[in-house]
Parts: structure tokens; sequence; C-alpha cells
């Protein structure tokens, strides 16, 4: 899971920038870089999960 | 590590610990390090990222909500003389939007007339063919036809009758360019000075009073005084709902500043009165005796400037001879507030209050209109406002200044500067004087002699002449005497007299009715033209729309006009940048000189105001004061439209040559108007939401009026004068004044302006709308 | 700082531990058959190792990022937040200018309006406000941080008339002012504005344009 790992850990700096700081920029990289980091992110790893329980025939 | 894959496990979690922690296909060696494909997923990831943030973008890029107009453009609006700048978004070739100019004068203010100018164009009753009367109906035509029938009338008349036969009355509505045209085409052409217009009915007093007192006509300030003022002594008007952006820059500069006094004195409580400090309610007719008790007070308290009279004004007597200061305070000694207290109705004290506030504030500015210039003693009115102002020397500073405000749109630019009043050439010059008449022969190729040495007839005369036979044919473009002329009923026998043409955008006006023929004109933007208001601002109105059906631009129908009548040679100039420039180098022989505002300069400008000599030149907002370019080198004030260069104080005494009051017509009636609608309705009370809106024509009392009268709100009243007669429903309100009526004048199916009397101002020839005597009793139902 | 940022810092910098542990966490460890004794229960090590991956991965971005749209939302309310944004300072420092006769100036001094001066009229993008008014501030957000705007900025549809009419209409000034009936209808769907009487809310676009003689001193103003 590093690739999760590192586009969520990427995301949530942004979000610690901008919720001590507040500033415009911080606040749009918010909106457009760090949600759609989070979305992708957690997509893969709803992807993986999906994935692994199918090989199991649990799904 | 390697993978196994149970496949028939139960372990979902991989407790078993056969599973791959979710790497699903781990195979590096390091579980830190990324391996080609976890760099390759990782940008994969990153780009998919991009395009989520993209997309989301676009989504609300798409979903903006935009205006529906795509395109803006710079313009005026048709009403009044506060000329507004506005701001016209199109769309599909339509105007949908409107919105004040916040680069204009007026900071992006306009009334509710300005803001529904969008379904101007639209409204229904446009003429779309020209008509001729046949029978008794009026019939439609071709151009041709009914210009033929037009020029073989006029021809006619002025065979068999002379040119003084024929005659064109105008409108302070009509371009620059227009107007111009008609007076030239007149005067020089046909040798006809019967050019008169309907700023004979509303600015021709003040006018008269700017040229006695100062040599030339037209403000010497500007609506910028207003953010200079600290007094604003308002008379004879009602801007909070005639000139609304005007009294909301007032406003705001009380805001801003809190000691500003706004001063209104009005015999009706106005909803100017009801924003001002202080209201003066005289008895109408008497304001004469308001202004010169203030004189009074002024000179005797010490509150005039001595020095700046002595330096910059001469005094004149009644009978023209020179007054000196000594015959100044005897004739002023008449004046006195306890004399005068009672006939004028305001306290005496009151009146020393306004004195004092008038000379000793820093910057005093007045402001009038109507109730000014309606007046029998309209004149003597204009020029005791202004001898108020050089008394006490508050002139020539910012804020301290005397403004007509004008009434129509184009008055000033359109008719008083271009001449077009049967007295006048253009730029300030007179009929009666030769060298004037040379001047303007030389200037429009005419040869000697054929401007007519005698004034032409002034609108009252004019239709008086028309009621007798003497003026025959009548070129009636773009104004409303149907419905506006004082003693209605005695000039609507004259107009069915004459062979009356009218030019008009509207069918079934009150004027078309007495129409032989009905030309189809443009309106507003259907056409281009500059418009010059009340601070001598010239503005170009561009052309966006198509005018509908076969009208035409009244500049067309003139040109057509004149051609016809063998005029093609002198009336050279055919589009409005023609004329525009034939016009703008006229004026630099004059000390109106604008011959900097060339078409480009004004396109581009909000507008801009003369003297403005150079193309680099900025416009003068302030005249006789440097800055304007006739004053001379090294003067703080030049009135350099007088030869002596010294403006002029007239000591006219106080005469009541109003309407009298008497036992048989006890109260008095005044006519006027209302924000919501222009004048004579034909634009705005076609308008659905301002015609719904604003009541029907009817008769407005004070209950200390009505109820000996028996009269309630409602009730229906018949109201004589001893011009005529009109019935009417009554409202009772607190604004009127007691012992006298209200009525205004824009419900085309309620004539008032019949029981209004012809009166007029001896010298102007402006009739006084605002006091007629009449007798109210209640009509028995 | 206000609660939200704190929470969405706290948030956010729980999930950056999380990912820290996820990223260098050496898997091998985690071999089949690992036990953690946690005190009262023994589990698997791999299902600690994948219970923080849902909740780093799937579950914390969740609540981060509610707090942190709500802390834009609301907290874009003060007049402090629109200022942040250089191209407003014009318009702060008019509004706050004791001297200026601006509608924004004019309200600012209003008694009725104590706080979010801004936001009162400029309403709708908080939290239970209109939608389209969040993601058009959302819009303006992108163009701002990338730099897609010339100044002078104008507003390109109207402004709502419902935010003036929401205060004043009903009033006995309102009501007793024929104009206001006439406007009517064309107030509400943006046909006509307040503003084409009672003129510029804000510095002219003129005004507004670098270079011009107001530019500097409407830039230069300092918010308290």
């Amino acid at each position: 899971m590093k690739m999760e790992a590192v586009l969520t850990g990427l995301a949530s700096v942004i979000l610690i920038w901008f919720a001590l700081t507040r500033d415009p920029y911080a606040m749009g990289a918010t909106v457009f870089v760090a949600t759609p980091l989070y979305v992708v992110s957690g997509a893969s790893f709803i992807r993986r999960v999906v994935k692994e329980l199918s090989s199991k025939k649990v799904l | 590590m390697t993978t196994s894959k149970d496949e028939k496990s139960d372990d979902v979690l991989g407790l078993s610990g056969t599973s791959d922690a979710l790497g699903n296909g781990l195979d590096e060696v390091s579980p830190t390090v990324f391996s080609r494909r976890d760099i390759l997923r990782l940008g994969a990831a990153l780009g998919l990222t991009t395009l989520g943030g993209g997309a989301f973008w676009g989504v609300l890029e798409a979903m903006a909500a935009k205006g529906p107009a795509t395109e803006w453009f710079k313009s005026v609006c048709r009403y009044c003389g506060t000329g507004c700048g506005v701001q016209l978004g199109m769309s599909d070739g339509e105007v949908i939007e409107v919105r004040g100019d916040e680069d204009a004068h007026n900071q992006g203010k306009l009334c509710i007339k300005g803001s529904l100018l969008t379904v101007l164009n639209q409204l229904p009753g446009r003429l779309t063919t020209p008509q001729i009367r046949r029978d008794g109906t009026l019939r439609k035509a071709s151009w041709d036809e009914a210009m033929a029938l037009v020029a073989e009338r006029f021809k006619q008349a002025i065979r068999e009758a002379g040119p003084s036969s024929v005659a064109y009355f105008g409108s302070g509505q009509l371009y620059i360019e227009e107007s111009y045209t008609a007076n030239k085409l007149f005067k020089a052409g046909l040798g006809s000075n019967n050019v008169d217009g309907n700023p004979r009915l509303c600015m021709a007093s003040a006018a008269v009073g700017y040229t006695k007192t100062y040599g030339k006509d037209e403000p010497p300030g500007a609506f910028e005084d207003i953010d200079h003022a600290e007094v604003f002594f308002i008379i004879g008007a009602n801007p909070a709902e005639c000139h609304q952006p005007v009294f909301e820059r007032i406003l705001s500069r009380r805001r801003q500043h809190p000691n500003t006094v706004i001063v209104c004195v009005d015999p009706r409580r106005t909803m100017t009165a009801e924003y001002a400090d202080i209201h003066i309610s005289p008895r109408p007719g008497s304001d004469l005796l308001l202004l010169w008790s203030m004189a009074n007070v002024i000179v005797h308290d010490g509150f005039a400037d001595r020095d700046f009279v002595s330096a910059h004004v001469s005094m004149q007597n009644v009978d023209g001879s020179a007054a000196d200061w000594g015959a100044l305070e005897r004739f002023l000694d008449g004046y006195a507030p306890s004399k005068v207290s009672e006939r004028l109705g305001v306290p005496a004290a009151r009146i020393r209050e306004l004195a004092q506030l008038f000379a000793t504030r820093p910057a005093t500015m007045s402001l009038w209109t109507m109730g000014l210039n309606q007046r029998v003693d309209g004149v003597a009115l204009n020029t005791t406002m202004n001898a108020l102002h050089l008394l006490t020397g508050q002139i020539g500073r910012p804020g301290a200044t005397p403004l007509s405000l004008t009434g129509q749109g184009n008055a000033c630019g359109g008719v008083r500067d271009t001449g077009s009043l049967a007295h006048l050439l253009p730029h300030g010059r007179l009929i009666t004087n030769p060298a004037h008449r040379a001047e303007m022969e030389q200037h429009w190729g005419v040869p000697a002699g054929r401007i007519a040495p005698t004034p032409g007839l002034d609108a009252l005369e004019l239709f008086r002449a028309m009621e007798d036979g003497r003026v025959r044919c009548l070129l009636n473009v773009c104004t409303n005497p149907g419905q506006s002329m004082p003693n209605l009923g005695r000039y609507e026998e004259a107009m069915k007299r004459a062979f009356v043409v009218v030019v008009d955008a509207f069918e079934d006006t009150a004027t078309s009715r007495f129409a032989d023929v009905v030309l189809p004109a443009a309106m507003w933007i259907e056409k281009e033209g500059v418009y010059g208001q009340t601070e001598r601002r010239y503005q170009l109105l561009e052309k966006l729309l198509e005018a509908p059906g076969e009208a035409r631009s009244d500049l067309e129908i003139l040109v057509d006009f004149a051609e016809r009548m063998g005029l093609a040679d002198l009336i050279s100039a055919r589009t409005p940048a023609e004329v525009w420039e034939e016009y703008r180098n006229l004026s630099s022989h004059s000390k109106y000189d604008f011959s900097g505002m060339t078409r480009e300069r004004l396109r581009e400008a909000h507008g801009l105001q003369w003297p403005c000599p150079t193309e680099d030149h900025p416009g003068t907002a302030r005249r006789y004061i440097p800055g304007d370019p006739f004053v001379r080198e090294g003067r703080d004030i030049d009135f350099y439209g007088t030869p002596d260069h010294k403006a002029r104080i007239f000591l006219t005494p106080y005469e009541d040559r109003s309407d009298p009051v008497d036992a048989d017509f006890p109260l008095i009636l005044t006519t006027g108007r209302i924000v919501e609608q222009w004048h004579t309705g034909t634009m705005t009370d076609r308008i659905p939401e301002i015609r719904e809106a604003t009541p029907r024509g009817h008769f407005e009392l004070c209950e200390g009026d009505a109820v000996p009268l028996g009269l309630q709100d409602g009730d229906r009243a018949l109201v004589t004068s001893r011009y005529g007669a009109l019935e009417g429903p009554v409202k009772v309100s607190r604004s009127p004044r007691p012992g006298t009526l209200f009525a205004a004048f824009y419900d085309a199916h309620w004539l008032v302006n019949k029981v209004v009397t012809d009166r007029c101002d001896p010298t102007s020839k402006q009739p006084d709308y605002k006091t007629t005597a009449v007798h109210v009793e209640k009509v028995r139902t | 700082m206000s609660l939200l940022s704190f929470l969405t810092a706290a948030l956010a910098a729980l999930t950056l531990v999380g990912c820290l542990y996820l990223y260098f966490h050496d898997l091998r460890k985690l071999r089949p058959g690992k036990l953690t004794y946690l005190g009262l229960v023994t589990v698997p090590s791999l299902a600690i190792y994948k219970l923080i991956g849902l909740v780093t991965i799937g579950g914390l971005p969740v609540a981060v990022l509610a707090t942190a749209n709500m802390e834009i939302l609301e907290g874009a309310k003060s007049v402090e937040s629109c200022s942040g944004c250089h191209v407003m300072q014009p318009m702060v420092t008019d509004m706050m200018d004791p001297t200026s006769d601006s509608l924004a100036a004019r309200h600012y001094r209003a008694p009725a309006m104590q706080d979010h001066q801004c936001y009162t009229c400029h309403a709708g993008y908080g939290f239970g406000g209109a939608l389209a008014a969040k993601l058009e501030g959302y819009r303006h957000l992108v163009r701002y941080t990338t730099g897609l705007y010339t100044e002078p900025i104008r507003i390109r549809s109207h402004f709502d008339a419902k935010s003036c009419l929401s205060c004043h209409d009903g009033t006995a000034p309102y009501e007793e002012i024929r104009s206001h009936a006439i406007a009517g209808e064309r107030l509400s769907d943006g046909r006509m504005s307040c503003t084409n009487c009672h003129g510029m809310a804000h510095p002219s676009r003129t005004q507004r344009t670098p270079g011009s003689a107001d530019y500097e001193r409407l830039m230069t103003g300092r918010v308290e």
C-alpha cells in the first residue's frame, strides 16, 4: 500500500498547511489537489480490497 | 516472499498470514523501495489526480452563471437633463440590460425611468409608415407621397404668404445635429425665423436669466460642485423625484459632511422637502419677495461681499440706468423681512436664517428648475437668484455656484446652444443683431440678407398665429404640444386650422389627432447623435438598433425635406458625423468653442464639458475661472461674456402678475411631474409596469381645502379656471400647500393643461404653468 | 485558530502518521502467523496493518475533508478571510473607510451589521447556503490561485437582489416608494439591480484597474 500511503500522505501535508495558514493558495490546493489525491488514493485502496476479497471468493 | 493463493480459504483478513497485506502482488525486495512498477503506478495515480482536479474545475467553469448580455455599450439616458451615462447590455441585437455607467458623472446611478430603458425600443404603438389624413382619417402612405405633399404645401404657403407663414416647432429631445439642421434650414434656407420648440416652455427664462447676468447662456458650474457645497439652496425644484441621481449626490454629500444644510423652497411638501433640513413654503407666485428679502438681510446685516461686487459686478435699475450701492440699498428697503413676511407666507426669522446660511457658509450652491422658470416673472426670478450669488461672492469656487437644472435631456445642447429658438442664432447670437446675422450668413454661405431681421414667433405667438391663419404650415418634431401647451383648448383650435406635419416615434399622441401628415421617426439609440445636458456636457449616443418599419431618423427626414425645398446645397451635411464636423467648427468662432470635441473623443469619453477648444483640452467644469480657456491671464475670475467683464444684477421689482386669485377663482393650481412618468407619458405611460403603478390623472388637495368643499379621497371634482375646465378624481394628501392644488400632466386621457393659464414672462415668453387661479367644486354623482 | 482549523490539522496529522506507518512498516515482519498481543486480545499483526490502512486511506480523509470544507465555507464568512485574496483589498479598504459613501461602506457602518459584513450581502456560500454559490466560490478559488484573472475583476452574471431584499423588503421606506413596486419582478430575476438607482456597492472597475489614481490607495489599505 505504499502508493496509497504516499498519495494520502502528500494530501495530508497540504491539509495541515491549509489548517495552519488559511492561505488562499493552500485553500486552492486543498480543494483541487488534496481532494483528488485522497479520492484517487481511496479508490485505489478499495480496488485492492475488492481484488483480494474476490480472489478469496468472498465477493 | 512469495505469495500464496489459497483458493478455498475463508481467511478474509488474512489471519492465517497467507495473503499479501493488500499488496496484491508485491514483488519487491525491500518494502520501502519503489520499483519501476510502483513508480509507474504512482505516476498513473498522480495523473488521474490531475485529471480529476481539472475535471472538477472544468465543471465549475461550465456551470458559472453568465449574465445574458454578451456585449456592453456606453450610451446616455433618453429622458431628463441629468443626462446619466448608461451601459447597455445587448445580446442578439436586443438591449436586455441597463446599468448606470460607473465612470460617468452620475457614478452608476439612474432612476426608475433609466432603469427601464431596456423596454423603450420595443414599446407598442410605434409608427412604422408615413400617414396622410384623408377624409378625416390618417391613412398609410409612402415616404415619397407624404414628403411630396409636405413640400408642396410648404412651398405654396411661402409663395402665397411669405416665409413667415411656415414654422418649425422642435424639441429639447432631438439630437444636436438635428436641431442645428432644422434651424439652419428654416432661418438661412427658407428665410423663416419661426423656429421654436418645447424648451420655450421649460428653459427660456433660465436662458434669458443667464444671458442677462453673464452675457452668456448656460450654467457657470457643474454637478461636481455638489461634492463641495455646504449649503444647498433648492428652490422651485424637486430633484428627489425629477433629477434623482443629482439628489442622490446631494444626499451623499450630506452623509459625508453632516454639517451640510439642504434648504428646500417649494409651496408643496415634495419628496425633496421631506429630505431637506429646512423646508420653506412660500405662497405660490411670491417667491421673488423671498429672494429680494434675503438680499435685504445680506446687504443690511453686512453679509455682502462688497469687494467682490465692486470688482466683478455691475447693477442696473429697471429702467436700464446704472445703479450704485446706494440705489441697491434703497431698492432693498422695500423688501425687509417684516414687510414681505405676510405676503410671502414665511416668518421673518426664517428669511433671516436663510440669508445668513446662504451668505456666510463656505460654499452655497443653488439649484432650481421649473418652479422659477415656468413663471410670469421667470426672468426676474432667474436674474435675482444669480444676484444672490453675486452679492455674496458665492460663485466661482468649488461648491459655490448657481446651477439651473435643465428639464430635458438636450434642451441645452440641442436648442439653446444651436440657437434653435425664434430670437436666436447659433452660439448666443441674436437675430436682431445685424453683425450676428451677417456672421451666420457668411458661415453658412448664404447671401447677405437671407436671414430675416426680425425674430420669429415664440411658442405661444406661434400657436396664436396658427389660430388666425398667419402661420399655415407647421413642422412639429419630437414634441407633443397637443398635450403640453398651456390653455390647451385654445391652441387645439390653432392646430386644427394649420397644416400640421407631425414627426414622431409613436402613433396616437395627443398631437397626432391634429396631424395632416404623420412621419415615423427613429427613437433614441435607433439613430446616432449628441446630447448636451445641464452642465454643458456633450455626450455621444451611438446607433445600436434599427428603427422599426420604415421609420427614419429625424435628420434624414429634415435632409429629405431640405432637398425637396431646393436647399440641398445649403444642407450639404447629411449624416450625424458630417453635421457634427460643420457645427463643431462653427463653434470655434464663439465662446461656446467646443471644436476640440471630435467624434472620436466623444466616443471614448464619458462626455466632455465645453468650452473645449482643442483636441487635447480636457473640457471645462467651471466657467469664468482659471481652467476656462477664455479667462484672461492672471485673473481668478473673469466674466468675459459681457463687454465690461462684469456680471450684472438687475433691480427688478416684484410685481404680482400671476393669474389673479379672487372670490371666483380662490385656489391656485400648480402642474408638475412625478419621477416615474416622463412629461406627457408618450413613452413611460406605455410601459406596463409604470402605467399600472402610477395613478391616472388627478387633482391633489390638502385636507384643509378638501373638507370645506365636501371632498374626500376618491371623489370627483370639477376644476375651472379662466381658461378651461376639467373634471377629475381627487386625492387628499399632506403635500399641497393650503390654498393650492397639484396635478401632473402625463395622462393623455386627462388633459389638465386645458385649465392652465397661458400668461407668460414678457421677456422670455415662457408660460406660467405653476400658478393658475381656479375654482373647485365637488361633482355630485 | 478556529476549532475547525484545529480539528482539520489534528486529523490530517493523524492521517500523516498513519501514512508514514503504512509506508515504512516492514512488511516482512508481517509474516503469516505473526500475532500481536494487545492486552486483552490477540490479533494477527497483519490485521492491524490492514485496519490502519483502512482508517488512514479510507476513513480519516473523509473526516479531514469534511472539517476542511466546513472551515472553508464557514470561515470564509469573516471579513478577514475575504481580504486574504489581494484582489479583494480595494473592496475591503473602501468598505472600512469611514469617509466612503459606497453601499458597502454605508452598510459596514450600519448597526444591523456587526460582523460578517461581506457575507451578509454576498450570502449563500456558507454551509446552509445555496450550492451554486459555493461552487462559484470554488471557481473563484481556482482562478485566483492559478492567476487566471485580470484586474479589475468583474462579476459575470448578476448580483442577486435577494441579498438586498432579504433585509429591505417589507420595510416602510421600501414599501412607500413606488419605483420599488415598478422594479418588482425585474429585481428578483436580475434584469434590474438595486445598484441601478442606489449606486455602486464597491469602488468602480476603473478605480480598481492597476495604474488608476485610486489603485494604490485602495490596495494598500490595511485590514484591522
